[in-house]
């Protein structure tokens, strides 16, 4: 099962990859246009909301380093599936419903939060939980409730740009769409490069380290946040 | 229920990677983040890298992605958009220590430019000129040329062309003009 879908995933990989290179080069004049646009636009505007969207997750590490720590020891295609389709339902239902009853957490301690999801994805992933617990909490719940907490944050920072009312919901249908696509592309390359690495002994012989280094990615954006949170929050 | 089985590691390998991770993220935060994002900077490695120059330049701290590109005009927050409504456009030019650069409009002859730009306190040498459109001979000419911190006023375009500021930072940090406008122009930006 698992080299043919390698070998799919390589095809369509590749244009992929070059499509993204090509992106990132205008990603620095793109940013402040996309905050122009924001500002300043008024009713449905479909194809940018998807871009947006899209751009929010393929640039964003804290959901994009949550995802490697969930999809690290899935091996089987379906379980990937799954569990990323519990983000998906988590992070879009707290999206549209955030967004929709206007209600803004406080980004930096969303981000927080975020940060510390993935502390707990490394830690499970090293078999913490077991370990000190002596069971293993729900990993398909847990992905789902962090799903829930991201969502939240993407919710957030649509909301910072004051969106209009007119066609709100069709924007917001597309920026979640452009999160998905996004989402997307980005779990392709994890996967292509993980699929990589699986095939060598190093994979498992590192994978304490690099679950290691997860949980020190997840604690360098919770102290960066908090530290927002005190002096801005 | 379980679909991964990661092997569980002891609770000596478990402390182990728990320190070690939470030892990295502390010095990375101590010595890079906060001083590049916040200007807190205990260690004095942020002063010492020049990290600290990127947290004073840029406020935009909740994205992340804006903040590598401190030489880059960035788009100024709604809030502080909206308490200059009588402006059509504000920008911030951080211009390097020690560098000069330009930021141009176009104007057809006779079109009108009001500005005023200020820099967070600092003084930059600056020439306000005017280069007519299609000239290949280097012919500039110049409205305004001094040493400040600020300048505002007025332009009525003598000719059709390219016309804005070129603006030198003699000192070794950084420095930010917030350039608002309002006229008949049409950006070029950055030159």
């Amino acid at each position: 099962m698992r080299p043919a879908i390698q070998r799919n995933i390589r095809l369509i990989g590749l244009p992929l990859c070059l499509f993204l290179l090509s992106a990132t080069a205008f990603a620095h004049g793109v940013d402040a246009n996309t905050e122009r646009f924001l500002l300043t636009n008024q009713g449905i505007a479909i194809g940018p909301f998807l871009y947006i969207g899209a751009k929010h997750m393929v640039t964003g590490y804290d959901h994009l380093l949550f995802l490697v720590g969930v999809i690290f020891f899935l091996f089987r295609t379906r379980d990937v599936l799954i569990y990323v389709s519990l983000f998906t339902l988590g992070h879009s239902l707290t999206l549209l419903f955030g967004v929709l009853s206007h209600i803004s957490v406080n980004p930096f301690l969303i981000d927080a939060i975020i940060g510390l999801s993935i502390v707990y994805k490394g830690f499970d992933n090293l078999g913490g939980f077991q370990r000190l617990l002596g069971f293993q909490p729900n990993t398909k719940w847990a992905v789902m409730i962090f799903g829930l907490f991201h969502g939240f944050g993407l919710a957030t920072k649509l909301q910072d740009f004051s969106l209009p009312d007119a066609g709100l919901w069709k924007n917001l249908l597309a920026f979640n769409v452009g999160v998905e696509i996004g989402q997307f592309l980005a779990l392709l390359f994890i996967l292509i490069a993980l699929d990589f690495w699986r095939r060598h002994r190093s994979y498992y012989t590192f994978s304490t380290a690099t679950n290691t280094l997860l949980m020190s990615g997840g604690l360098i954006l919770f102290g960066y946040q908090i530290t927002g949170y005190i002096i801005h929050g | 229920m379980q679909d991964s089985n990661p092997p569980i590691q002891s609770v000596k390998s478990l402390t182990l990677a728990s320190l070690c991770a939470t030892l990295l993220a502390g010095v990375v935060l101590v010595t890079a983040v906060l001083p590049a994002e916040y200007g807190i900077d205990p260690t004095g490695f942020g002063e010492m890298t020049g990290l600290i120059s990127l947290s004073s330049s840029n406020n935009t701290a909740s994205t992340g992605t804006a903040n590598a590109c401190a030489e880059q005009p960035v788009a100024v927050s709604a809030a502080q958009a909206a308490s200059n409504l009588q402006w059509q456009d504000t920008v911030k030019i951080v211009v390097p220590a020690g560098e000069g650069l330009e930021y141009k409009f176009h104007l057809a002859k006779g079109a009108a430019l009001e500005y005023s730009w200020s820099t967070d306190g600092a003084a930059l040498y600056f020439d306000f000129h005017g280069e007519p459109q299609g000239d290949k001979t280097g012919y500039f000419k110049s409205y305004k040329e001094t040493t400040d911190s600020q300048s505002s006023g007025s332009l009525s375009a003598p000719f059709e062309g390219s016309h804005g500021w070129y603006w030198e930072n003699k000192s070794g940090a950084p420095v930010t003009v917030v350039l608002n406008t309002k006229g008949a122009y049409r950006i070029l930006g950055l030159m």
